[in-house]
């Protein structure tokens, strides 16, 4: 079979750094163009990775790929997407999936329609971390779950071309919808559905660069979750069972089990056959594992691992969170 | 509040000052305001806001003027830690200049956000708005002199409608000199307090720096002139760190003399520059060692670096300064001794005081916060933002 031609739709850095180099990589994936309305940039990026034809607009190019992976701001990813989608295009999209669920459920509809896969681009849920701490849950290996701990923040590094990134109707929201996407997705995954929560930001009229959450989940296990942009957090999860506790880290493929009972506790890496077992961020290592995975349930070979339907679920307790927003305590304001 | 419903741009809106300064005008002014950002990345504190960010640098002149066209007024906080000596003497000329012309072109006013610094580092006595300018040479005083200078021209020669703030040592959330980098000193290493921490440190919490410039910005008698801005009491160098110390629950500081000092100086003079120091004065800055750390080469060298210093160094160290002090040789050979460069020694040995007299006068400036209270605030926000160790 001819690898599969696909388009990058947006050169910021996320295509830049993860998945220009996992495509270079993978015999199966071709890059046919660099699609960027800042057409220098696309330049830029076509000259660093040796690539030939660069479009300004991605309307032109739809007749020549078969998938595209879009990397633009966030209120562009449900319409961006569905033009593929509906004809026929696969779509590996960026997270956040889109800024609310009506948006989600038509890009759903749009990839039916289109017969095509669209896939979110959650690539912590392709971290042997974060599949062992699904695999203990689901094992009960630290029994049933009484309460967590979910801290994730650094003061902010990400390059940041142009300011959509702080504009509430561009982003869809601030550390929660950027960030969150990825620990709320995880959290959802772990520790099922939650059955009442609290939400707490520090917005006033931008978008939030701090919050924090208490929740309480179906499953009867109480906890919160924490997130910043202006503070160096733990970056971990604690997640404590009735015999045991887990630890994970949010963005290195680390991990700690403890069990209660015996006093005995492991810590290390995750690995599986088929993946790493590195410690360190393997940033480029998770890119690889989520296009394999996108390219196979192109070739129909495999279920892709992040179904929209699965991504949805976090964009919809997000969105409740927006809703019922209350102000942070901020300790320097009185 | 003074700016209520002003349009007010802010220059450096996503430092340290200029963040709170925002966070203020939004707040407290309900004001319209609007930020010049040079580097999104840096904006997540003031993008909380209702605001606008308008992208540029204030060396670029077509930038400055966008950005200040229809501002009622100009507040100007950036200034550019990056560049090299050169370069950011180049770029102060250059953004003084734009911002003077872009302001006069839109009728604006435009308060400058100077430092203390600019009257150098006199032991003794009193400062005052009077005494004669006379900066130190390293680089940050000399280009904050040279825009004070460029904008007072303007305002002689042009009638540039130009107030300039002269705060002190500035702490408080977010503060990156006289907050952050103590804190991490501290809680790191020893810190060498010069006679015991006993010269004078005029220190100012940020809030009282915020208001100062939010009332020169508004009171017409501001015009044209200097106003130094400081806390509601001097306080000696001990007594702040002390404050650190308290939050912190160490007691990381160690005194020393001059001549120890300078004893230890020489020593370092004599050997050169050594690797080992310079390595770790990066790794006490917080955002480099965030960077740094997660190089693993560079964290095993670390560990290494601070266990292991080679044994002659240790021996000549110990040889040279036991016949002066034992204690020193002591510090030393931990090898986590934090010194005072050639500037901060000047700053620690100082007991001349500020004075507020002419703010008081003319912008009815009086701060609203003791250091007692101003540490309390900190210690809230030090708690909060995760960098007191939990016991």
């Amino acid at each position: 079979m001819n690898p599969i031609n696909i388009a990058i739709i947006g050169c910021g850095a996320v295509a830049e750094r993860g998945h220009i180099p996992a495509i270079i990589n993978n015999p199966n994936a071709n890059i046919s163009v660099l699609v960027d309305k800042n057409l220098p940039r696309a330049q830029k990026i076509a000259s660093k990775f040796d690539i030939s034809n660069i479009e300004d607009d991605f309307s032109k190019i739809m007749d020549d790929v078969d998938a595209a992976i879009i990397a633009l701001p966030h209120f562009l990813h449900a319409p961006v997407s569905i033009e593929f989608l509906k004809n026929g295009i696969h779509v590996l999209i960026e997270k956040p999936m889109a800024l609310n669920t009506a948006e989600c459920d038509e890009m759903i509809r749009a990839a039916d329609e289109g017969d095509a896969i669209l896939m979110v681009g959650l690539m912590r849920r392709f971290l042997p971390s974060h599949v062992f701490v699904k695999y203990a849950m689901d094992k009960e290996l630290i029994g049933k779950i009484k309460s967590f701990d979910i801290q994730e923040g650094n003061v902010y590094n990400w390059p940041v071309a142009s300011d959509f990134f702080f504009k509430k109707d561009k982003a869809g929201g601030g550390v929660l919808m950027d960030t969150g996407a990825h620990t709320i997705d995880s959290m959802l995954w772990w520790l099922g559905e939650v059955k009442k929560f609290q939400y707490f930001d520090d917005n006033f009229g931008g978008v939030e660069a701090d919050c924090h959450i208490d929740l309480t989940m179906e499953s009867g296990a109480i906890g919160t979750v924490e997130l910043s942009r202006t503070r160096n957090l733990r970056n971990t999860a604690i997640i404590e069972g009735e015999k045991g506790i887990i630890e994970v880290h949010l963005r290195q493929n680390m991990a700690s089990i403890y069990l209660k009972e015996d006093d005995i506790g492991l810590s290390g890496n995750c690995y599986s056959n088929t993946t790493s077992s590195l410690s360190q961020y393997q940033f480029t290592d998770l890119f690889r594992y989520q296009l394999d995975n996108w390219i196979s349930a192109i070739k129909r070979e495999q279920k892709p691992i992040v179904t929209p339907e699965k991504a949805r679920l976090s964009i919809s307790f997000i969105e409740s969170c927006y809703l019922n927003r209350k102000n942070i305590e901020l300790p320097w304001l009185k | 509040m003074d700016l209520f419903g002003k349009k007010v741009l802010v220059t450096g809106g996503t430092g340290f000052i200029g963040g709170r300064l925002v966070e203020k005008l939004c707040l407290e002014h309900h004001a319209d305001v609007r930020v010049l950002v040079r580097n999104f990345s840096n904006a997540s504190r003031i993008a909380r806001f209702n605001l606008e960010m308008i992208k540029g640098d204030t060396t670029v002149f077509d930038d400055v003027n966008r950005a200040i066209q229809h501002c009622d007024v100009v507040l100007h906080c950036a200034y550019d830690f990056s560049a090299s000596n050169v370069e950011r003497e180049k770029n102060t000329i250059k953004s003084t200049e734009n911002i003077a012309k872009a302001v006069m072109r839109n009728n604006s006013r435009l308060v400058h956000v100077s430092t203390v610094d600019v009257y150098g580092r006199p032991l003794e006595g009193e400062i005052t708005e009077k005494t004669p300018k006379n900066p130190t040479n390293d680089i940050y005083t000399q280009t904050k002199y040279i825009a004070e200078k460029v904008f007072l021209e303007y305002h002689n020669k042009q009638n540039l409608p130009v107030t300039v703030i002269q705060p002190t040592i500035v702490y408080g959330p977010y503060s990156r000199p006289w907050t952050h980098t103590p804190v991490q000193q501290l809680k790191n290493g020893r810190v060498a307090l010069v006679n015991g921490g006993e010269g004078c440190c005029n220190a100012v919490y940020i809030d009282d720096v915020i208001d100062s410039i939010c009332t020169a910005a508004v009171i017409d008698e501001a015009i044209g002139e200097c106003f130094l801005i400081s806390g509601k009491e001097p306080i000696t160098w001990g007594r702040f760190y002390q404050g650190y110390e308290d939050i912190l629950d160490v007691n990381s500081t160690i005194s020393m003399s001059i001549s120890e000092i300078s004893d230890l100086e020489k020593l370092k003079i004599t050997k050169g520059k050594s690797n080992i120091k310079e390595i770790k004065s990066l790794f006490l800055d917080e955002y480099i060692q965030r960077s740094l750390m997660k190089i693993p080469i560079v964290k095993s060298a670390y560990d290494f670096s601070v266990k292991h210093l080679p044994r002659p160094v240790k021996e000549k160290i110990k040889i040279s300064i036991q016949t002066n002090s034992e204690k020193i040789s002591n510090m030393e050979k931990s090898s986590d001794l934090i010194m005072p460069d050639e500037n901060k020694l000047k700053l620690f040995q100082s007991i001349a005081t500020v004075s507020i007299v002419k703010a008081r006068k003319i912008l009815n400036y009086e701060p609203k916060y003791s250091f007692n209270k101003g540490m309390e605030l900190t210690s809230k926000y030090l708690d909060w933002a995760n960098m007191i160790p939990s016991s």
